[in-house]
């Protein structure tokens, strides 16, 4: 008697056990399920293919016709089989590259300084913090109507050139042209509303983590160098830059990366143009284009492109996603250490710990 | 005489701050802050003007009085308006012609559809995720979190070409859902999320359980309430970036009918046919109709959008 309710108990333990294990994982599933489906679907799927695609002559709008092609579009980059695609290519890279080298300085030092006159507490430095971040949040196109107004030419009446008389045509003539080694670089003025457009709201995430950077130095550093008799500079160099490093590293990075992948406003304002005379008719074959441009004329604006070149648009597009994946991979292990932001280092710590 | 008793520390840090001069010093610092701060902001407020006034400027005005940018000569008007909204242009407008049509009020639906469709749809898969993550304990599960985390180093880039066509082997080149779907497996959102669910007290989530409370009522009835700020944030921001996103919309629909654009794709054709003299104020009206969203939403939520990027330090 005894016996079969011992047993009996032990198969109610076991069917419990086995309906809470189905309960859990069942919620686990229903719960976690459609973000990991469209992580997986859109994005696990969509880098494998991408790889495949730029390994095939895949062809846009017609899938499953393709076929291997020896990683002819990795030797059309990296080899001069092609010169002039390989020249628009490493043209549009290069301009990336040095945009966002140039962008740097201006969008960490100017938010820094502007940060830390509003953390100087002025009257209405809530007001000023709000214009200050106004910019930012322009959708792209809206600013680039003004800047389009402000840089049209003389004969159609632009802003600058109506109101300071400056008489150039900003996206048609050519800056300044150097030469080093054998090749000439020809700068176009269409850079200078690029820059500007960029210059007036590019940063204002860079100002608000500086800003929120701060205000958690502690107050009484400043109160001690004030007695130790330090001017406003060197409280600057020795206690403010020191206490929001973290924060510096990560828009130095941030930076960096936002700006190499610059598309929209060298799209909006110039069209990736005026276009460079040996390179008219190739993709990014403009002396404003980038290699986001470059990818997007291939994938997106120019259908011939698309069903000829398909392929060499995946593999500009996982070249340049390598560079930026270092890129952000150093700056991962850089800012690991840091308070606000990304708290992957603890992630990953956490993860250790439990291992 | 009470009121004149001071503690020897208020005393000495009074007198040393007093030999410093720090006060009258600091007051200085906050004037000249002031003045260059105010400077700027006026500077840089400029452009909105520019833009708002534009806008309302006649094509004639722009043409032969340039200069009168604040007050166009022959008064305020709204032909930008009609000539972007209805296709109705002036008697005397020189002949123009677009190749795609100007379906302003489809590109504001779609991008309605997309911002605001798109971030509804996220923050319930992205907080039901990041519930599961923090509040239920299954195998695996931090090594699931540190391989989603790893793929943040991966950049868009290297996804969206694949993401083209693979949403046209799908067959969702054609349908509007395509501009949210490939949206809903984002780390970073749901990342946010799962930083805030953490500092959720785990003992309210227990004694609900004891409670008899299941899983999906517990994420109802305590994690979103408690959860609202940090949802509240990476809305705006979801809505902000869905609102002003360029490059994927125009993978998908730029050679399509002008039907299916957004705002931003179709504001990026308008710019390119709009750089003359005649044209440009419809090009400004444009920017005016695509900012107010964005611009109201700045104004009624400023607060939370500037401490959620401080808090996170997320960088869009």
């Amino acid at each position: 008697m005894e016996k079969t309710i011992a047993l009996n108990d032990q198969q109610v333990d076991k069917r419990a056990r086995r309906i809470g294990f189905l309960k859990k994982y069942g919620i686990v599933a229903l719960f976690l399920l459609p973000f990991l489906a469209a992580f997986i679907t859109f994005f696990v799927l969509p880098l494998i293919y991408g790889v495949y695609i730029s390994l095939t002559n895949f062809k846009y709008g017609a899938p499953g016709e393709e076929a291997f092609n020896q990683a002819y579009w990795y030797t059309l980059i990296f080899t001069k089989k092609m010169p002039l695609l390989h020249q628009a290519f490493w043209a549009s890279f290069l301009h990336s590259v040095v945009f966002s080298v140039i962008m740097v300085p201006v969008a960490v030092l100017l938010p820094l300084a502007l940060a830390i006159l509003v953390n100087k507490k002025p009257p209405a430095f809530k007001l000023f913090r709000s214009l200050i971040y106004l910019p930012s949040i322009v959708p792209l196109t809206a600013a680039g109507t003004i800047f389009t107004m402000m840089f049209m030419t003389k004969s159609e009446h632009g802003l600058l050139a109506e109101m300071f008389g400056i008489d150039i045509k900003w996206f048609i003539d050519s800056w300044f042209t150097f030469t080093i080694g054998d090749t000439t670089f020809d700068v176009a003025y269409a850079w200078i509303p690029i820059f500007l457009m960029c210059l007036w709201g590019g940063w204002g995430s860079n100002f608000i983590i500086l800003s929120a950077g701060l205000e958690n130095i502690p107050k009484n550093l400043y109160e001690a160098s004030d007695i130790d008799g330090c001017s406003a500079w060197k409280k600057i160099m020795h206690i403010t830059i020191p206490g929001i490093k973290g924060q510096l590293v990560l828009c130095l990075f941030t930076t960096i990366i936002g700006y190499l992948g610059l598309y929209g406003q060298n799209y909006v304002l110039s069209n990736g143009g005026p276009l460079i005379s040996t390179l008219s008719g190739l993709p990014g074959g403009g002396k404003t284009s980038t290699i986001m441009y470059f990818i997007q004329d291939i994938v997106a604006n120019v259908p011939n492109f698309r069903s000829t070149i398909y392929g060499l648009g995946a593999a500009a597009s996982l070249v340049f996603a390598l560079f930026v994946g270092i890129i952000s991979g150093i700056q991962m292990y850089c800012t690991r250490e840091r308070k606000t932001g990304t708290k992957i280092s603890e992630a990953y710590e956490k993860w250790h710990k439990i291992k | 005489m009470a009121q004149n008793k001071v503690t020897s520390e208020q005393f000495i840090g009074f007198k040393k701050r007093e030999a410093a001069g720090v006060k009258k010093r600091a007051e200085v610092g906050k004037i000249v802050s002031f003045i260059i701060l105010a400077a700027f902001c006026i500077i840089w407020v400029m452009p909105f003007f520019i833009m708002f006034f534009g806008s309302l400027r006649g094509h004639i005005d722009t043409t032969f009085y340039p200069k009168e940018l604040f007050y166009p000569h022959s008064g305020y008007t709204l032909e930008n308006y009609k000539i972007l909204l209805f296709q109705e242009y002036p008697p005397d407008f020189p002949q123009h012609n677009t190749t795609q049509e100007y379906a302003i009020g489809h590109w504001f639906m779609n991008t309605c559809f997309s911002a605001i469709g798109g971030t509804l749809l996220y923050l319930l898969v992205a907080s039901l995720a990041a519930y599961t993550f923090v509040f239920i304990d299954f195998k695996f599960h931090n090594v699931l979190f540190a391989i989603l985390v790893a793929s943040m180093v991966v950049p868009g880039a290297a996804t969206s070409v694949g993401n083209q066509s693979l949403v046209y082997a799908m067959g969702l080149n054609k349908s509007i859902l395509a501009l949210i779907i490939p949206g809903l497996g984002g780390i970073y959102g749901m990342y946010l999320i799962k930083t805030f669910f953490e500092s959720i007290p785990k003992d309210l989530i227990e004694s609900a359980r004891m409670d008899g409370y299941n899983n999906w009522e517990i994420y109802l009835k305590i994690v979103l309430p408690l959860g609202k700020t940090v949802l509240f944030v990476q809305g705006l921001f979801g809505f902000m970036g869905g609102w002003n996103d360029l490059v994927w919309p125009q993978m998908l629909f730029g050679t399509q009918d002008s039907k299916k654009w957004t705002l931003q794709v179709g504001m990026a054709y308008i710019i390119n046919n709009s750089k003359t003299a005649n044209l440009i104020g419809s090009a400004l009206a444009g920017g005016v109709v695509c900012l107010v969203p964005v611009l109201a939403m700045y104004i009624v939520a400023q607060d939370k959008i500037i401490d959620g990027m401080a808090g996170a330090g997320i960088k869009r």
